[in-house]
């Protein structure tokens, strides 16, 4: 165990290794940022043709009312829950490793948020009148029907986008304090501004403090609140396969799943691009990796839950749906869902030396998305395809413009994030350093 | 209540025994309501809009095949589903009873659309269109829907208004029979029939009450303001 | 009911406002512009005018709703003895074709070498047919669509003036039917088959619930059969190989062997005779016993593949019925033999004693006057004889009023041929069609809802009636009733044979002499007839059927292609919505037919345990084949149909027409080979063999019902979700 004087001539080479990647600009990192770009604005060219045009231009039709769009949009509310879950639950339980990451997962919170929100523009057939949406004084005297679970919905969005924004900026404020010390230039201007004049006082230190002990626990509430309107928005509907009460607690898991499997992507890359092996440790990974059996088991619990009481039930709306996921036209989505977000983080995370293993993590990661992707599509579509009335009965599959205006909005999440990160250290600088303080004897 | 002001509950009853499956009552309601011409392209991506529409049920198989036909319109539910998802109220209830949809409020979030059990909302795809001079055609008591926005059988509330403001000049209650939706008007077999439910001596009322009455998925509560009458055999 | 009528009264008020807008002043021929509205307009108040629906020949009573000199909405009209408010899809879709934006806005004259087709002027049309005309006196053809009252006046007096012989020509007009109805009871018509006070119906393949002679008269009939009577509901099974939309409406359907319907009904006399001794309860007896026991029921049910104790059965319900109706038509009349079957299937109404009997078949007299029979039906067997007579002709003249013949007969019949031969063809109609694109002159007609006109139901009514038709919108361009064309060259022709300036003058008059002998003047008169629609006052004396032995036994259908080799029958049937010359119209072809649900296009059914063992899956390509020809169109597959058949819906498959119909779909008569019913001539369509092979492609099948699931299914999954 390093002694505390020893950790204090650590600091140097922290503030050093910390704050560099903020002004090393790449040609690597121009030709991604251009890319990214460029994909973004083709994504941003087809929704404005969408617009002009009609939502016709997706595959949607009676009885499909909601489909990729959706979907998206629960998924990257999903992966939201990264930031909320890893610093908003690791920090009330005191949980030390989670110094490194809580940033980098904070950062995909907020933009995935945004990217989530703006689904639900795309999907909308009179875009240009989404602000009856708001709560607007107007002359008619019309307010949003709050019996709406998309009204609770975007109440709880903008709440979320507000408190995790405030969430990740409160621990900010000591770093952008030290860049302003150590940057010069426009930067430091910026710093400055960023930091309300952070001076580092004993006050400002317990203020900041208390304020973070404050949202901590609110913010988490808050998290599970907005994924639980999310599965509101399908359980309080009567379609068979949404109206189940076991869907709230089992959108906000999968939600966990899918933010956790996000933060192992992040932590993969974030380390490998600017070198941080020493920061961000196989001992991260292989935390997250438990935390990721844990998710698994109870999605897994909720989800043989749920099913088996339709199988159980065999009503016959029900089973059509879970006949069509299992043997029907959905079963190549649908069991590759299985082994990705089921099968293969039981069978493989339970190995402590796969969990200790970064690349390996990284493709859990990114299998897990996948696999939560397809289980947002799987909620949403064979449920839809599958009315009372089998007269009815359809089928979907996402049109090439939806498709292209959703990889822009990926496009644009990534974008966002490596713009940030030539703004917002990556690691928590002062929270490093405390925890290392906190390790010394 | 007075007799004037007591409200409307307008419902319809449609008699499987008579339904012959002849679709008059589909014509009759494009032509009444401005409903788009979807065309081959739309409709084969089953965008093909129809506010009423008849389902067939096959069952059996040959020689033993018999089929069932259904007018399946907007149920106008007493508890309508469609209406407490609808986030800008555009969907919403009447005091007559009817689920009226407004254009103007709709922004298209098409959750209405899920939650109508019986799938009976149609959304714009896209504008519509009429090769002139076919437009000439329209009813110009009626929108014309936009881009973007849902609609469904509207139980011709334009007839139904003008039956009531005439019967407001008169001073009177709109009497049974007074108010004729299109497919009502036009159904050869007389299999719909139309009226006001809390008319106790009105026709649909009467019909309603008959044993072979039902209501279309009955367990789900909507409260249906459409009785079907089974058929027989 | 009283509401209706005082409904009705006010709508009769306001056409009183309005009928004198196009009818009574000749200036509305001229083109008054817009600006200057007539008085009767009044933004925003609908005018009501009384009509008839001519698209189908039953001639439906309507009132069309108009606003601001637009025709908005057809609605029945509650009064008409017809359709007694009621209407058909068609009916409904009437106002598209006013509307269609490819009209033919004036005449065409088509040069036969270039094929060029170029805008006349009336002036050179009406020259040039009186010059065509002289030149080819007494050689003159006309085929025209039925019609009766005064327009059937006027074409019967053209006839004489310029010499010739006239036909009516209509793909739905039953021409076997009423061979078997004149041989059966020696009368030119078709009854009333009474199904609304029926309590036991058996129909033998006839599509009433579809497009059957008048729907609407037999849908407003069924709702009472079924439903109008407060103990008796009307038991009715039906008898046709493919399980139509009337099949599916029945109690039970009888998948018969196609073209042995007549020997069922040989079958159920046999056992009717045989059971109740005292039968038939009038003067037939002898012809009727030598009918009926010509075969053997063992034969009977071999043939038909009809179970013998079905046939009992069935006999027996009818024994037991108080008002047993028996009809037949449809499938019956598309086979070699079917006026023979249809007489012995009409011979049970008079074994059963239902002839002239309420719940019966019944005649009545009707408006004579200017009835149709003047004209005798255009068969595909008459064309041959047209032919012929063509080619011998030096000169010859064919007029065609109205109707699409190119389209609605086979290729295997040399109707092209004959157009070709004659030396002048000149088409009456509103679009360019098959046939108008064969004329040489190409006469823009007005739509009927700018039109004039009356007519005599061309079914049996109890009430005698004559419905009127006058123009409820102001013409939209320059087209001309053809019958006002038709006026101006026989005035050419011959002036002192035409005392009337215009063809709404000639009918003016005609009415005149009917309302004579009410004292109240008939100018007011006239125009309380347009306001109803039409005079319908007394009720019609019931005829009886004159004694007739004429009865011969139906023999076995023959059918064209060699059974090995074309190992399919071939059920070619008028779609239920856009049915012969509909598809022009938008929201008949977006209107699902109801059983196979298909829209915009045509189909190949078949039947699933057929298209199993074939490899032919829900919207493969298949090409069929016959000795006519071939054709390739998507298969569907159809639960309610004889293994052995493939069926084909009429009504798509247009080479010219307008946009929506032009190159939709295929014409399934392309395969139908020259067979004809032996008696009356009409096309036997349904004697035709087909081979069935497969192609790769995957066709386009536009369905209501989504094609997401497999259609093997299907059934399985419907049968769990009928609620009722
Ligand atoms: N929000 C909105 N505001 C508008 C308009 C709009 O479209 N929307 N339109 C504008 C236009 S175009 C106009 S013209 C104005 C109209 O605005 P106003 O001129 O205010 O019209 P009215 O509301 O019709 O009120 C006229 C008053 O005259 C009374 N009145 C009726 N008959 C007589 C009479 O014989 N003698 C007298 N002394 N009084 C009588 C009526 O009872 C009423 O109180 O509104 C303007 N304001
Ligand atoms: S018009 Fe009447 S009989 Fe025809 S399908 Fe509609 S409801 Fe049935
Ligand atoms: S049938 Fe559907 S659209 Fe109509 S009121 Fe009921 S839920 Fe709403
Ligand atoms: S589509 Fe329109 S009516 Fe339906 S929920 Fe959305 S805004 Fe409301
Ligand atoms: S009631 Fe009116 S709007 Fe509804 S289906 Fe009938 S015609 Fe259409
Ligand atoms: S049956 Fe239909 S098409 Fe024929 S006249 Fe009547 S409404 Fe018109």
């Amino acid at each position: 165990m390093p002694t505390r004087d020893a950790v204090w001539s650590e600091m140097p080479a922290i503030n050093r290794d910390l704050l560099t990647p903020l002004s090393e600009i790449s040609g690597r990192y121009v030709a991604l940022v251009a890319g990214l770009a460029a994909i973004v604005a083709v994504g941003a060219g087809v929704w404005l043709y969408q617009i002009e045009t009609g939502i016709g231009q997706t595959n949607m039709h009676p009885p499909i009312f909601w489909s990729s769009y959706i979907a998206s949009f629960v998924y990257w509310i999903g992966v939201s829950h990264s930031g909320t879950f890893i610093s908003g639950v690791l920090r009330l339980t005191k949980a030390e490793w989670r110094r490194p990451i809580t940033r980098i997962a904070e950062l995909m919170t907020v933009i995935s948020v945004l990217i989530a929100a703006l689904c639900v523009f795309f999907h909308l057939g009179r875009v240009w009148r989404w602000y009856y949406l708001l709560p607007y004084p107007n002359q008619r005297g019309i307010w949003p029907d709050f019996r709406s679970p998309l009204m609770w919905d975007a109440t709880a969005i903008f709440t979320y986008a507000t408190a995790s924004t405030i969430y990740l900026y409160l621990p900010l404020i000591p770093d952008f304090a030290l860049a302003r010390d150590r940057v010069d230039g426009w930067r430091q201007r910026l710093y400055a501004v960023l930091c309300l004049g952070w001076k580092g006082s004993q006050r400002e230190w317990e203020t900041l403090n208390t304020a973070i002990r404050i949202i901590t626990p609110l913010i988490v509430m808050v998290m599970v609140s907005v994924h639980s309107i999310v599965g509101w928005d399908f359980g309080m509907s009567l379609v068979p396969g949404w109206h189940t009460s076991i869907i709230a607690p089992y959108f906000v898991v999968g939600a966990v799943h899918s933010g956790l499997g996000m933060v192992a992507i992040g932590l993969y890359v974030v380390r490998r691009t600017y070198r941080l092996e020493s920061y961000i440790r196989a001992e991260h990974f292989d935390k997250l990796g438990k935390l990721l059996v844990v998710t698994t088991l109870i999605l897994a619990y909720l989800y043989f839950a749920d099913q088996l009481t339709v199988w159980y039930g065999k009503k016959p709306d029900e089973m059509a749906i879970l006949h069509s996921l299992v043997t029907g036209p959905y079963a190549v989505p649908f069991w590759s869902m299985i082994a990705l977000i089921y099968v293969c983080p039981l069978a493989l995370l339970t190995w402590p030396s796969f969990r200790a293993w970064p690349a390996g993590m990284l493709l859990m990661g990114i299998g897990i998305n996948l696999g939560m992707y397809i289980e947002r599509a799987l909620i949403i579509v064979p449920p839809l395809t599958h009315p009372r009335l089998t007269y009815q009965w359809s089928d979907y599959f996402p049109a090439w413009t939806e498709l292209i205006i959703l990889t822009g909005a990926l496009a644009l999440a990534v974008l966002l994030y490596v713009v940030l990160a030539k703004l917002v250290p990556l690691i928590s600088i002062w929270e490093e350093k405390e925890g290392r303080l906190h390790a010394a004897s | 209540m007075t007799e004037e002001t007591q409200p409307y509950r307008w419902g319809m009853v449609i008699d499987l025994d008579r339904c012959t499956g002849c679709e008059a009552c589909v014509v009759a309601c494009h032509a009444e309501n401005n409903i788009r011409i979807s065309g081959e392209d739309e409709a084969a991506q089953g965008r093909a809009i129809n506010w009423i529409r008849i389902e067939r049920y096959w069952e059996g198989e040959y020689p033993n095949v018999t089929a069932k036909f259904m007018p399946v319109l907007c149920q106008h539910c007493g508890n309508a589903p469609c209406e407490p998802v609808c986030p800008v109220y555009a969907s919403y209830h009447t005091p007559d009873g009817l689920n009226a949809q407004v254009y103007n409020r709709c922004i298209g979030v098409r959750y209405c659309g899920n939650n109508c059990p019986y799938i009976a909302r149609q959304f714009n795809w896209f504008d519509p269109h009429w090769d002139a001079p076919l437009n000439e055609q329209l009813n110009p008591d009626v929108t014309v829907r936009q881009n973007g926005v849902m609609e469904k059988c509207t139980f011709c509330v334009q007839r139904i208004r003008k039956a009531k403001e005439q019967a407001e000049s008169e001073g009177r209650r709109v009497r049974d029979g007074e108010v004729v939706p299109a497919c009502v008007q036009g159904c050869p077999t007389s299999a719909l029939v139309f009226g006001d439910r809390n008319d106790p001596a009105s026709q649909v009322t009467t019909l309603a009450r008959s044993d072979r009455g039902f209501h279309l998925l009955d367990s789900l509560g909507t409260d249906p303001a459409i009785t079907y009458l089974k058929r027989l055999s | 009911m009283d509401v209706r009528r005082r409904t009705f009264l006010k709508t009769a008020a306001l056409v009183a406002a309005g009928t004198a807008l196009p009818g009574c002043k000749p200036e509305v021929h001229k083109l008054v512009p817009y600006l200057l509205p007539d008085d009767e307009i009044v933004p925003g108040l609908a005018l009501w005018y009384a009509s008839t629906c001519d698209e189908c020949a039953a001639g439906c009573g309507v009132l069309v709703r108009t606003m601001e000199g637009r025709a908005k909405k057809i609605e029945g009209n509650p009064e008409h003895p017809v359709n007694e408010g009621k209407l058909c899809a068609r009916g409904q879709a009437a106002v598209q074709g006013l509307y269609h934006p490819d009209r033919l806005q004036g005449p065409l004259r088509r040069d036969r070498r270039t094929g060029d087709v170029l805008p006349v002027s009336w002036n050179d049309v009406v020259t040039e047919l009186a010059t065509q005309l002289r030149g080819a006196h007494g050689r003159v053809v006309m085929i025209s669509r039925p019609v009766s009252g005064a327009a059937s006046l006027l074409l019967q007096r053209f006839m004489e003036i310029v010499g010739g012989r006239l036909y009516w020509y209509d793909p739905a007009a039953e021409v076997p039917l009423r061979t078997a109805v004149q041989w059966l009871f020696g009368m030119n018509e078709v009854p009333q088959y009474d199904l609304a006070e029926a309590d036991y119906l058996l129909s033998f393949g006839t599509p009433f619930l579809e497009q059957w002679l008048s729907p609407v008269t037999y849908g407003v009939a069924y709702g009472r059969m079924r439903q109008a009577r407060p103990t008796v509901r009307g038991r009715f099974v039906h008898v046709e190989p493919r399980f139509s939309l009337t099949a599916a409406n029945a109690d039970q359907w009888i998948p018969i062997r196609p073209g042995t319907e007549g020997l069922l009904a040989l079958g159920l006399g046999h056992v009717l005779l045989a059971e109740t001794p005292g039968r038939p309860a009038n003067a037939h007896g002898t012809p009727y016993r030598r009918l009926f026991e010509s075969i053997s029921l063992t034969t009977i049910a071999q043939h038909t593949e009809v179970q013998e104790d079905l046939i009992v059965r069935l006999a027996r319900e009818l024994a037991a019925a108080t008002h047993p109706l028996v009809m037949g038509g449809g499938s019956v009349s598309c086979h070699t033999n079917s006026t023979r079957a249809l007489v012995a299937i009409n011979s049970l109404n008079g074994l059963l004693g239902n002839i002239g009997k309420r719940g019966g078949v019944r005649f009545f007299e009707r408006e004579t006057a200017d009835s149709p029979r003047a004209a005798s039906w255009l068969t595909e067997r008459t064309m041959e004889e047209l032919l012929a007579q063509f080619r011998s002709a030096k000169a010859s003249v064919l007029l065609v009023n109205g109707c699409n013949p190119v389209f609605g007969m086979p290729p295997a019949v040399p109707i092209v041929e004959t157009f070709g031969a004659a030396s002048f063809v000149a088409s009456f109609g509103q679009f360019f069609d098959e046939t108008s694109s064969h004329a040489d002159l190409i006469c823009a007609d007005h739509h009927w809802l700018e039109a004039w006109g009356d007519g005599v139901p061309h079914i049996g009514l109890p009430v005698r009636t004559i419905s009127l038709r006058q123009p409820v919108v102001r013409s939209l361009y320059g087209t001309r009733q053809t019958e006002d064309v038709l006026l101006d060259v026989a005035r050419m022709l011959r002036p002192e044979h035409i005392p009337w300036d215009s063809f709404h003058n000639l009918l003016q008059t005609q009415w005149g002499t009917r309302i004579d002998s009410m004292p109240d003047g008939s100018e007011e008169v006239w125009m309380r007839r347009l306001q109803s629609g039409g005079s319908w006052s007394s009720s019609a004396r019931t005829l009886s059927p004159t004694d007739t032995s004429a009865i011969v036994a139906p023999d076995l259908p023959s059918f064209v292609g060699d059974e090995r080799q074309f190992p399919f029958l071939l059920y070619p049937y008028p779609s239920m919505t856009v049915g012969y010359g509909g598809a022009h119209l938008p929201w008949l072809q977006e209107l699902p037919d109801t059983l196979t649900t298909a829209m915009w296009g045509t189909w190949v059914e078949i039947n699933p345990a057929t298209a199993a063992r074939l490899g032919v899956k829900q919207g493969d390509i298949v090409r069929l084949e016959s000795q006519a020809g071939t054709l390739e169109a998507p298969a569907l597959l159809y639960p309610g149909l004889r293994p052995e058949m493939l069926a084909m819906p009429i009504g798509q498959g247009h080479t010219a027409g307008t946009r929506y119909e032009r190159g939709r779909g295929v014409n399934p008569l392309r395969l139908v080979t020259g067979a004809f019913d032996r008696d009356s001539g009409a096309l036997a369509a349904g004697a035709t063999r087909v081979r069935l092979e497969r192609t790769e492609r995957k066709g386009r099948l536009v369905l209501l019902q989504q094609p997401a699931v497999d259609p093997e299914q299907l059934i399985r999954i419907d049968s769990r979700a009928i609620p009722s």
